[in-house]
């Protein structure tokens, strides 16, 4: 599970690494790639492999890494480092339906050197123009996949557009990602939103990401999580609302009825049974922690 | 001969910069430890250096250790690190 939100953290900073004890969101990212210069990949490596050896705190969180290009030297030491420790899902960066076919090579070799009795989740990052035009491919690459993630900078940048605050230009790629997302089944993250300190813009974009199908949105900022929370934790009324509908729709026996004074056929109950699975998976994590 | 050393970690708050220098055959392990909590964990980060050393069966090193109150995993990395570079460099 991926969760509503995911927060990353650079892989080489002990001080962040142990900050992290106190983070609310549902997943922590550790980060191998962008975040650590070239020169210091190795100590970030061994330092996360350390850590995840060693702090009990984080054997209850959801972890995911985002790895290095898996065509590169570097994603086979990501890999040699951190899978042997268990199963935490690798972020995939500038995914292609190549990229996700190398990283699966490169994983079945180490699984089966290693004698793993699990398989390594994959969560392809989408951030090129060419990644977005082949999405659905990506996410039928592997089996391994269990989510997809949208990165805006790389996307902006290799598209040659300036990243503003009004997203017109990602909304076909938002809404493509969120689409082949939900025909895969999968969990799908939005883009990390960039100004820390525009907490009402990172509610803007939060909620367009909800309404676009996202299931939830990466954070750079601890103090992002509660909002990011807010927007994809179903509301008390919706809750109820859902509930309601849930149990007349189940008591009538799946027929058509309404509920207070709205129609509700099979799409509409499947939809309220969505948000009561949200909830659920909402008080288990915390609703707005 | 050219002395064959390497560093790894920095000297931020929670770090630990350690600098090993490869000795001569037979010279044995040497620790020089400067920490902002040497008074009171000075044998606790001596006992996880000598374990990692074990480890990782290294013999004959300079190890310099400059802590800010790093927690045991960032020193077991950190003198990994710089031992897998001090083999780098001897190789090259």
């Amino acid at each position: 599970m991926i969760g509503r939100s995911a927060l990353f953290t650079p892989a080489n900073n002990p001080a962040r690494i142990n900050a992290t004890v106190a983070i609310k969101s549902d997943s922590l990212v550790f980060d191998l790639e962008d975040s650590i210069s070239p020169e210091e990949k190795d100590a970030a490596r061994i330092l996360l492999r350390e850590a995840l050896k060693s702090l009990d705190f984080l054997g209850d969180r959801n972890i995911l890494i985002r790895v290095n290009d898996p065509s590169t030297e570097n994603f086979v030491q990501d890999i040699s480092e951190i899978g042997p420790l268990g199963c935490f899902p690798l972020m995939i960066p500038k995914a292609s339906e190549a990229v996700i076919c190398e990283a699966e090579k490169e994983l079945r070799e180490l699984e089966a050197k290693g004698s793993f009795n699990y398989k390594i989740p994959m969560i392809p990052v989408i951030e090129t123009p060419s990644g977005v035009e082949s999405v659905n491919e990506i996410l039928k690459a592997s089996p391994r996949i269990i989510g997809v993630v949208f990165g805006a900078e790389d996307f902006t940048a290799a598209m040659g557009v300036p990243r503003t605050k009004d997203i017109t230009q990602l909304l076909y790629a938002r809404s493509r990602i969120a689409i082949a997302a939900r025909a895969a089944g999968i969990e799908s993250m939005d883009t990390p939103f960039p100004d820390i300190d525009d907490i009402e813009g990172l509610r803007e974009e939060a909620q367009s990401a909800r309404l676009l199908g996202f299931t939830g949105k990466q954070a750079i900022h601890p103090q992002q999580i509660e909002i990011i929370h807010q927007v994809f934790t179903p509301t008390p009324e919706e809750i109820e609302n859902a509930r309601k509908i849930v149990n007349s729709f189940t008591e009538k026996g799946g027929r058509v009825i309404t509920v207070d004074g709205k129609m509700v056929d099979k799409p509409v109950f499947k939809r309220a049974q969505v948000i009561l699975g949200k909830s659920q998976t909402s008080a288990r994590n915390g609703q707005n922690d | 001969m050219k002395q064959v050393e390497a560093t790894a970690g920095t000297d931020d708050r929670g770090d630990v910069q350690v600098h090993v220098i490869k000795l001569k055959s037979g010279s044995g392990i040497d620790i020089a430890l400067e920490s902002r909590v040497k008074s009171l964990y000075a044998e606790e980060i001596l006992k996880t250096v000598r374990k990692t050393l074990k480890e990782l069966k290294v013999s004959d090193m300079r190890v310099e250790i400059n802590d800010q109150a790093a927690f045991d995993y960032v020193i077991t990395a950190r003198l990994e690190t710089a031992l897998r570079r001090v083999q780098q460099a001897g190789n090259r």
